[in-house]
């Protein structure tokens, strides 16, 4: 007896944790990282965000007006204040540790959304002025939805790059970010790990 | 163990409490509730099958955008049943994900006398009103009020979930108070012998349409998508073809989460039969846990909603 409702606990356990493990997302984005330096360390990382085609369509039909496949200058504005600026609240869905320590996005800088074929595409900067010396500084970088309405996934092409890194030895490495599982822990974040200090001069 | 096994039910179920989804593009102020970051670990191969899943949604959804232009230039009949069978496997898959009522659905057919005819006709009515929730919306929103998407992200859809939240609570104190006067305050020792022949009389009775309404009323952002990609390309019919698709393939996945819920209930409850006092209490728990979660679950919505 004992054991038929074991089974039968096991199937209904298994079939709740179903309904909360497997994802649900509406919105696929493909999302690439470009680390930019300066004379001082790391000034910043540019994102650039591939909306998928389905969810292109409802923006580009609210917001490029008169219809020519462009964002213009104005659309872009609407596009900014009417589906973008709200990620603020959701940090931009990024999550970014500089030597383990959280960093809050306070603002982001030049957003731009274009449409490419029937994808829209949106970029963004986010300023970190993180100053750079001989001690090496690691950077952890991830971009996922934790409430997973969005699926965000790097993109296959480069989704890593750097720029003006001449003066800095840096390397990279995508890694599981176990500590910040969500949806019940049954979803890892990948996050990028970048490390990097000045070169000896 | 019975205790245990209980015990086991609500936690899971209660664990489940909270998920609720708004397009954060849109959707004003970061739900704490929203974000579940834990540091539960699962074997490898569990992680592998999430993320072949999530793979597949991707995919399928692509599929989805990029046949329906194929489809509007050619009217190719093996690329619309190629179409159909796309959308109807992505509704399976996606009603598999948080949303969508089942923790609702679940506690529904925990805390009522239920058929397993029964849960498959709530799964497809919930799934029904769900999608003829999207259609109703897109179309007034695009053809009437010649609104936008991110503007129905807004007032709009906190209006109807508002009223959703708030009927679910109601179904649930309805169904708590029910449960103590009809089962606790009424019940005599010596009818607790019939009781359970006395439910499957009365369930049959039972009107599925209201729960289902009451459920389902809040719609299916999937099928909002859909329908405002087709509206995008012309194709609005197709749109309402596809979400109807979808529909029954979310009405797949929300029956059998029915019937094996209550199934599980049925069978738990059989096999304490030579027991019929503790058939009674437990019986009795399970409803009053049921109501109680939806209850709950309503006005956690409902506030969160509101504040």
């Amino acid at each position: 007896m004992k054991i038929y409702l074991k089974k039968f606990l096991i199937l209904f356990t298994f079939l709740i944790l179903n309904a909360s493990a497997f994802g649900h997302p509406h919105v696929f984005i493909e999302n690439a990282f470009t680390f930019v330096f300066d004379d001082t360390g790391l000034a910043g990382i540019r994102i650039k965000w591939i909306l998928d085609e389905m969810f292109s369509a409802s923006i580009i039909m609210d917001y490029d007006w008169n219809n020519n496949k462009i964002f213009e200058e104005k659309e872009i504005k609407a596009v900014e204040r009417g589906a973008f600026i709200n990620l603020k609240n959701f940090n931009y869905f990024m999550h970014i540790t500089a030597n383990n320590s959280d960093l809050k996005i306070s603002y982001v800088t030049g957003f731009k959304a274009e449409i490419f074929g029937d994808r829209v595409v949106y970029y963004f900067f986010i300023p970190l002025n993180i100053k750079v010396e001989s001690i090496k500084k690691i950077l952890g970088a991830g971009c996922y939805d934790n409430t997973y309405f969005c699926d965000i996934a790097y993109s296959k092409a480069d989704p890593v790059k750097l720029e003006n890194a001449s003066l800095y030895e840096c390397s990279w490495d995508i890694v599981d970010d176990k500590k910040n599982a969500y949806w019940a822990g049954f979803i890892i974040p990948k996050i990028i790990l970048l490390q990097f200090r000045k070169k000896n001069e | 163990m019975n205790k245990l096994a209980l015990c086991i039910i609500i936690l899971i179920t209660l664990g489940n409490i909270g998920i609720a989804q708004d397009n954060p593009f849109f959707t004003k102020n970061a739900p704490e509730e929203n974000k579940q970051i834990t540091s539960a670990q699962f074997p490898g191969f569990i992680q592998m099958i999430v993320n072949e899943i999530n793979n597949l949604q991707r995919e399928l959804n692509a599929s989805l955008s990029v046949l329906s232009r194929k489809i509007n230039r050619e009217h190719d009949f093996g690329v619309f049943f190629l179409l159909l069978g796309i959308a109807l496997i992505y509704g399976i898959i996606h009603a598999l994900g948080p949303g969508h009522g089942k923790i609702i659905i679940i506690s529904y057919t925990l805390s009522n006398p239920m058929k397993a005819k029964q849960g498959i006709w709530l799964g497809i009515l919930i799934s029904a009103i769900h999608t003829l929730s999207a259609i109703i919306l897109v179309s007034i929103l695009y053809f009437i009020l010649k609104s936008t998407y991110s503007n129905y992200s807004q007032e709009p859809k906190k209006i109807i979930s508002l009223v959703s939240y708030g009927l679910i609570a109601g179904m649930g104190a309805f169904l708590l108070i029910n449960t103590i006067v009809r089962d606790i305050l009424k019940l005599k020792k010596n009818e607790a012998d019939s009781k359970l022949k006395v439910e499957l009389k009365q369930h049959r009775k039972q009107k599925l349409i209201l729960p289902a309404l009451i459920i389902g009323l809040v719609p299916c952002e999937g099928a909002i998508l859909i329908l405002i990609f087709s509206i995008s390309i012309n194709s609005y019919w197709l749109g309402i073809v596809l979400a109807g698709a979808m529909s029954v393939g979310m009405a797949l996945t929300i029956s059998i989460i029915g019937i094996i819920t209550i199934w599980s209930k049925k069978g738990a409850l059989k096999l304490l039969s030579a027991k019929t006092g503790v058939v009674r209490i437990i019986s009795t728990t399970i409803q009053v846990i049921g109501a109680t979660v939806i209850l709950i679950f309503g006005l956690l919505l409902f506030f969160s909603k509101i504040i």
